[in-house]
């Protein structure tokens, strides 16, 4: 396997550990929200290196494309950045709500059971 | 009449879209594009129920190009979803935000989008469309209580939606194709690990939204902290259309007997922990939710019990899928005040908990009785018996719930009559008779 | 016919929903006599010609997917009569009883609709379906009363009945594939076993057999009491009517013997039914509230069917369904005379009525007569059906049964001896109440007819019977019109009749020939002394009227049964407690049980 795609790889693997350890274990609302962040953009990466071709173009038609990456995932990328980008927008609002409501981001419990 | 199913996206979609521009009149705007999406939902049932199974293909560009995919269960979740949802719409009138209406127009979209897409990554798109607008439609009750639940929804809901995604990630790098039945088609040739890990993936992602235990955790608090109104929606909506997608990736993508085995028992317990974390719930709608959970565990439980009882498999999910909808979303809306002053949501509320405890002839019992004789056919006398005590705990605090609302205080007509309407369609499915020949078609995934 | 039948008492149930309530009344009391007319119609096949319509005997009706398969056999026509015979005598007594339509008759008519409907089921799904209804009409009709204890009991025993029937259903299904009864070959393994014994313990819950009998007491003493003459009298005999089938029709009983070859579970039923009828009777002495005494007599009287089903020997069944059929008679009408007292006075206990007779001279005849069947008193029906039972018992060397059972009919006198004395006799603590209404008068007038009638003609319920048997291949006992005659003796009612009557003669002559007064009840209480000295006690004779063995009892009885489901009741809350803790309310905590989830699917999915 590519180098670059091995790396690829380690990077989501560890993009993915980070942000669940964030959910895992940060009290902070907003941290949590990051964390949810990060494993988002492990996710895009997964996507991006499966479509990935060593040495291959961008898929944009021209004369002389031989090898070009798979346009699929890219497309997918886009549409979950999007989504990525509108879900951080409204927890941000909702974190505001939050604060404005508790005077706090750090949850420290609240309804259970 | 030809109606395209696409159709049933599409419009809500869209005008979710332009309302916006067209903030007077919203409230009868979205009345009426629910009021339309409801009889396309019908037009599209009995398209089903006459031709079978319908494929619908408008080609964009990929991913922007939509499959649909069309079986029986697929049409009657997006008949329940778009004619309780306009139903239910009445209960929510108060609400003058064009914002509200367009993020409820968007969960209705969205939900009927899972269940009638063919496209794995449709569906993802389409979870993240009901699981956005149902985070702002739960925190629109501004309460401290809705934005807490509304906060916890969010962050699961998140998490889930990129475990979902990576399994489908995972599911491309193998197959190369998105479309659920082309995949069904080749999923011998993928890797056996991976395709198990993505599986593993897409259950978790898509088991946080259909409310499966232990990833249900948000399902208490946001129950408890929305309004009425998009409680019930919550729990005919995204959550139904969540189970049918498990049912779609269990039955269709990843027929084999491990998943069907795995599904039983996270099914029986998702039941047993909802219905005993539900029997010493005091606040009513905590106790409903705790409910649901428990009857989500049994709609899987029903999908398990395919590989041998197909005959009684869809059928019992079927039926349990209405009742359970029509049921719970009129309960949610009783719990608006819960008190049972008139004569309409007396009724209404023993009929809905009278179905959900399964007696005949509403839709509860046909659901437990196919459930029953599916399990019974794979001699799952545990099982059985397992769904027996839960059965037993639900009568018990049902009753006691009932005795709790018992009162002369009367509802406002804008809950009373959705709420009854609703309750009246477990009666209405229990006792219809095309409604069995509908759910005797096996057309999921052709099996 | 039948389909048109069927048609009008949904109809019925629909119009009654809206009507006023003297319309609802009337109409439920018409309607009620619909399956009535149809059951007598169909007597023409068993020598009994009153009618004729014509009304087919069976009828399938098909809902695409699901067939119902309905047809009268002897068995159910039986007790068809029985339970079918109560309605429109309720809704005769409810005309007056209630002062506004607030769902009683709808859902009456709906218990009704669903009796009719087990009794004529020829398939499981159908006699479950019915079966549940009857649950849900009924739980309506008890939740209507707002009590707490009573709806949640009664619905979890509901629930509780319908799967342990549902339970025998798969099991029998998954052996035989088919629903239909006819289609059922029962073997002697251990799934046919295990699928008989979980039916009877569902019909047994609504039997009230012990120890599943809990729900009655509660049950009986929060209900209207045109409601709880049917439960008591009609929904009850169901049970047994379910029992009777799987164990008899389906020849469920012969299978356990054949397949136990120590110890049946005939033989466990028929001691659960004895002591049934003993607890309960020693139970129903201690009872102050007259509904809740009436209530373990019937749990006590419905032990004795209980007995006759485990012997299973030809005089055994046939004892019990001559018990079944009286109960269903004597009980609807002392709870039906209960209501109508409890109408005029607005009481319950025994300790505050008394003297009622003297305003209430017919509502007292007539209780009397049942009274008297109940207790057994010789001449009466209930006297013969308990002497089959007994001599069953003693043939069959049941050497613990046989005495239980005779304590237990000593008992019932005692008791039926406090609701004579404590409601009706005694003191006259109600100067201004009335006679009941007539309609109420009519009602039990009509339901204590068919205990008159047996009295002399025991052969015609035997008649009856030995039809409903036949179904079972049980030959009937040989009898003529007043005679019963058995291996060991044999029983001539008229016989039995004259002497009483030759003994009574003399007894009146000399109550006629001295001199009498009429005793106050404070001198008969008091014993002659005065009067002032004690003005602060209770003076009623019924009141402690068994302290002396209440007090010896009552040990033995605590804590009552329903104290060990409310045990289980708080240990389940306990489980409940502990378990929804893991709702820490922590969204990490869900994160890590997400993780925990996904990785154990993985790990089950890979390695397995």
């Amino acid at each position: 396997m590519n180098g670059v795609i091995m790396a690829s790889y380690f990077t989501v693997a560890s993009l993915l550990s980070i942000g669940l350890y964030g959910v895992m274990t940060k009290r902070n609302l907003m941290k949590i929200f990051i964390s949810l962040s990060i494993m988002d953009t492990g996710v895009n990466l997964m996507l991006i290196t499966i479509g990935y071709l060593p040495g291959g173009t961008a898929p944009i038609e021209n004369a002389n494309f031989a090898k070009y990456v798979d346009p699929l995932p890219q497309a997918l990328v886009l549409t979950a950045i999007v989504i990525g980008v509108s879900v951080t927008a409204l927890a941000l609002v909702l974190l505001i709500k939050y604060h404005s409501k508790k005077g706090t981001l750090e949850y420290k419990g609240g309804m259970k059971w | 009449m030809v109606v395209h199913a696409v159709l049933l996206i599409a419009i809500p979609l869209l005008s979710a879209f332009l309302i916006p521009l067209i903030r007077k009149i919203s409230k009868w705007f979205t009345i009426s594009i629910l009021t339309l999406n409801s009889i396309f939902s019908i037009l599209v049932l009995f398209e089903v129920y006459n031709k079978g199974m319908i494929y619908e293909i408008i080609a964009f560009s990929p991913p922007v190009g939509i499959y649909l995919a069309i079986d029986n269960l697929s049409a009657l979740l997006a008949l329940i979803i778009n004619v309780f949802g306009a139903i239910n719409f009445v209960s929510t009138l108060k609400e003058k935000s064009f914002k509200f209406h367009m993020l409820y127009l968007l969960a209705i979209a969205g939900s009927t989008g899972i269940v009638i897409t063919g496209d794995i990554f449709n569906m993802f798109v389409f979870f993240e469309i009901t699981a956005v607008a149902s985070y702002a439609l739960v925190a629109s009750k501004k309460s401290e209580k809705a934005v807490e639940g509304a906060i916890k929804y969010m962050i699961l809901g998140s998490l889930g939606s990129t475990f979902i995604l990576m399994g489908i990630a995972l599911i491309y790098s193998q197959m190369k194709s998105l479309n659920i039945y082309d995949i069904a088609n080749r999923i011998s040739m993928m890797n056996e690990n991976i395709k198990w890990i993505s599986f593993a993936f897409l259950l978790t992602g898509i088991g946080v939204e259909a409310e499966l235990f232990p990833l249900n955790g948000w399902v208490p608090d946001v129950y408890e902290g929305a309004s009425s109104g998009i409680a019930s929606l919550l729990s005919f909506g995204p959550s139904k259309a969540a189970i049918y997608a498990i049912a779609r990736l269990l039955i269709v993508i990843f027929p084999s007997m491990h998943t069907y085995e795995i599904a039983l028992w996270i099914g029986v317990a998702t039941l047993l922990m909802g219905e005993i974390a539900a029997f010493m719930q005091t606040d009513a709608k905590r106790m409903l939710a705790y409910s649901s959970i428990g009857q989500m565990g049994l709609i899987l439980i029903a999908f398990s019990l395919v590989s041998q009882g197909i005959r009684y498999s869809i059928p019992a999910s079927f039926f349990l899928i209405v009742s359970h909808a029509s049921a719970k979303s009129s309960l949610f809306l009783l719990s608006h005040k819960n008190k049972m002053g008139s004569a309409l949501t007396k009724y209404g509320g023993i009929t809905a908990v009278l179905s959900l405890i399964g007696m005949p002839p509403l839709a509860g019992f046909w659901g437990k009785w196919y459930l029953f004789l599916g399990a019974a056919s794979e001699k799952l006398w545990l099982v059985i018996i397992l769904i027996f005590f839960s059965g037993i705990i639900e009568a018990a605090y049902f009753a006691r719930y009932l005795h709790r609302s018992i009162g002369e205080e009367k509802m406002e007509a804008s809950y009373a009559y959705p709420m009854a309407v609703l309750s009246t369609f477990s009666l209405a499915f229990g006792l219809l008779p095309f409604i069995y020949k509908m759910a005797n078609m096996h057309l999921l995934g052709g099996v | 016919m039948l389909d048109i039948i069927i048609a009008e008492l949904l109809l019925a149930i629909l119009i009654t929903f809206f009507v006023g309530k003297k319309l609802a009344a009337i109409i439920a009391f018409f309607i009620s006599l619909l399956p009535l007319v149809a059951l007598l119609d169909w007597a023409s096949m068993y020598g009994f010609k009153f009618i004729s319509f014509g009304i087919e005997k069976s009828m399938n009706i098909a809902i695409s997917g699901i067939t119902l398969h309905l047809a009268i056999t002897p068995l159910s026509w039986f007790f068809g009569i029985m339970i079918f015979s109560l309605f429109p005598a309720i809704m005769l007594f409810s005309y007056s009883f209630y002062d506004k339509n607030d769902g009683f008759y709808p859902f009456m008519l709906l218990a009704l609709f669903s009796s009719f409907g087990i009794l004529l089921a020829r398939d499981m799904l159908t006699l479950f379906l019915f079966w549940e209804m009857m649950s849900w009409s009924s739980f309506i009709l008890i939740y209507r009363n707002k009590d707490k204890e009573a709806t949640i009991i009664y619905l979890v025993f509901s629930t509780l009945s319908a799967f342990l029937i549902i339970f025998g259903i798969l099991l029998l299904y998954s052996q035989n594939n088919s629903l239909l009864f006819s289609e059922i070959n029962l073997t002697p393994n251990l799934e046919t076993v295990v699928a008989i014994i979980s039916m009877i313990s569902g019909f047994a819950v609504k039997a009230a057999l012990m120890p599943l009998h809990v729900w009655a007491p509660v049950v009986y003493s929060k209900s209207d009491e045109p409601f709880v003459a049917f439960l008591a009298g009609g929904l009850s005999k169901l049970g047994y009517y379910g029992m009777f089938l799987f164990m008899f029709s389906l020849p469920g009983a012969k299978i356990m013997e054949e397949y136990f070859s120590h110890i049946s579970p005939n033989y466990i039923l028929a001691v659960i039914g004895a002591l049934s009828a003993f607890i309960a009777t020693i139970i129903a002495f201690m009872q102050d509230d007259i509904r809740k005494l009436l209530a373990y007599s019937s749990i006590g009287q419905l032990g004795y069917i209980a007995v006759g089903l485990g012997i299973g020997s030809q005089l055994a069944i046939t004892g019990a369904l001559f018990q079944a059929f009286n109960h269903a008679f004597f009980k609807a009408v002392l709870f039906l005379a209960a209501g109508a007292v409890a109408y005029r006075t607005g009481k319950w206990k025994i300790s505050e009525l008394g003297g009622v007779a003297y305003k209430m001279p017919i509502t007292f005849t007539i209780a009397l007569l049942s009274i008297f069947t109940l207790a057994a008193i010789p001449i009466t029906s209930g006297f013969a059906a308990k002497w089959l039972l007994y001599e069953a018992a003693i043939k069959a060397k049941y050497i613990f049964v046989a005495p239980i059972m005779l304590i237990a009919g000593v008992g019932a006198f005692l008791y039926s001896f406090r609701i004579l004395y404590g409601v009706f006799l005694g003191g006259n603590n109600h100067p201004d109440i009335k006679e009941a209404p007539k309609s109420m008068l009519a009602a039990m007038f009509v339901l204590v007819l068919p205990m008159i009638i047996f009295v002399i003609f025991p052969g015609y319920a035997l008649d009856m019977m030995s039809r409903a048997l036949s179904d079972a291949g049980i030959a009937s006992i040989p009898h003529t019109v007043f005679t019963i005659k058995t291996s060991l003796a044999s029983y001539n009612a008229i016989a039995v009749l004259i002497t009483l009557i030759a003994a009574l003669i003399p007894a009146f002559l000399i109550y006629k020939s001295k001199p009498h007064r009429i005793v106050d009840f404070k001198d008969n209480y008091l014993a002659g002394e005065i009067p002032s000295k004690y003005e602060n006690i209770s003076m009623h004779a019924a009141h402690n009227f068994y302290k002396p063995v209440e007090d010896v009892m009552k040990p033995y009885f605590e804590p009552g049964t329903i104290e060990y489901y409310k045990g289980i009741y708080k240990g389940l809350a306990i489980l409940s407690n502990t378990l929804r803790k893991v709702y820490t309310g922590f969204t990490q905590d869900y994160a890590i049980y997400v993780a925990i989830f996904l990785l154990t699917v993985m790990g089950w999915l890979i390695w397995l």
